[in-house]
């Protein structure tokens, strides 16, 4: 309760161009916004430079937040479509389809002995929004519904997302262990 | 949840980024409301130097504007004055003259 009246405060102090305010929001949600970049990206200096980015923007349109939950729900879209635009700048390529997204990077001779290194690999092979929809479900415990908003996407391709991601990393988490 | 669900949510969980993060972040902030300050200070200072000079010239051409009528007005006077004198001196000789041939 305490710590809620605090980041209340500092919002509001913010907004007002209070730096050390600002960087409480940063301290705060520095976690969740770097989470998201490097869950997605696998790449911790690309990672780092994408939250950095998304807290300049912040910098910039802080008086545009008009509350905490607001401050969260903004955070979480625009890192993720900053993700999603680096990847595809850097890419530079057509999409592909879920099912033929290729298997980790990782050689298959050398099996991940840590069963979460091996689900963070596979879900960073995931196509770019699939992924981000994975990532926004299980790092934040989002509902469909929220992630929909978040992303500007149909409710419906938000849950087909989540169903064929899950059903591919299954099996490809399956593949993984036979072969290992 | 399915035991894969929480292995996936495990897997994914959230991770504090690397020691001095916040630090970076700041470093990189502009001293945005210090700058914007002093511009707002500075947009009202010319603001107020214009007005300063748009009053003074307005009420300098005012001035000169009456001193100008004023001295039109004298000059005017004057010689209305100088006409009523040439007349009275023309007057006055004629009626000495009359005068003088009555004598």
């Amino acid at each position: 309760m305490e710590q809620s009246d605090n980041l209340d405060q500092a919002l509001w102090s913010a907004r007002g161009g209070d730096r050390d305010a600002f960087a409480v929001l940063v301290r705060e949600h520095q976690s969740m916004v770097f989470s998201i970049a490097w869950n997605y990206l696998r790449n911790q200096p690309s990672a780092e430079e994408l939250a950095q980015e998304v807290f300049l923007d912040l910098f910039q349109n802080v008086k545009s937040i008009e509350s905490r939950a607001h401050l969260t729900f903004w955070l979480r879209r625009v890192t993720s479509h900053r993700c999603i635009d680096y990847t595809r700048r850097r890419a530079n390529r057509p999409g592909i389809a879920l099912e033929d997204a290729p298997e980790p990077s990782a050689s298959p001779e050398i099996p991940d002995p840590f069963l979460s290194g091996t689900l963070q690999k596979l879900t960073a092979s995931l196509p770019e929004k699939p992924r981000m929809v994975v990532i926004l479900r299980f790092q934040e415990d989002m509902d469909p519904a929220d992630i929909a908003r978040t992303l500007d996407m149909p409710l419906n391709t938000v849950k087909s997302h989540l169903q064929r991601s899950l059903a591919i990393l299954k099996e490809k988490l399956e593949r993984t262990r036979v072969r290992s | 949840m399915t035991p894969f669900d929480r292995e996936l949510k495990s897997a994914l969980a959230r991770r504090e980024p690397p020691a001095g993060f916040t630090d970076r972040v700041m470093a990189r902030v502009p001293q945005r409301s210090k700058r914007r300050w002093s511009h707002s200070w500075m947009a009202a200072a010319a603001a107020g130097l214009i007005a300063l000079i748009g009053g003074g010239a307005y009420e300098f051409q005012r001035t000169n504007q009456v001193r100008v009528e004023g001295e039109r007005a004298k000059a005017e006077l004057v010689f209305a004055l100088e006409v009523a004198s040439q007349k009275l001196q023309h007057t006055k000789a004629k009626v000495l003259k009359n005068s003088e041939e009555r004598l």
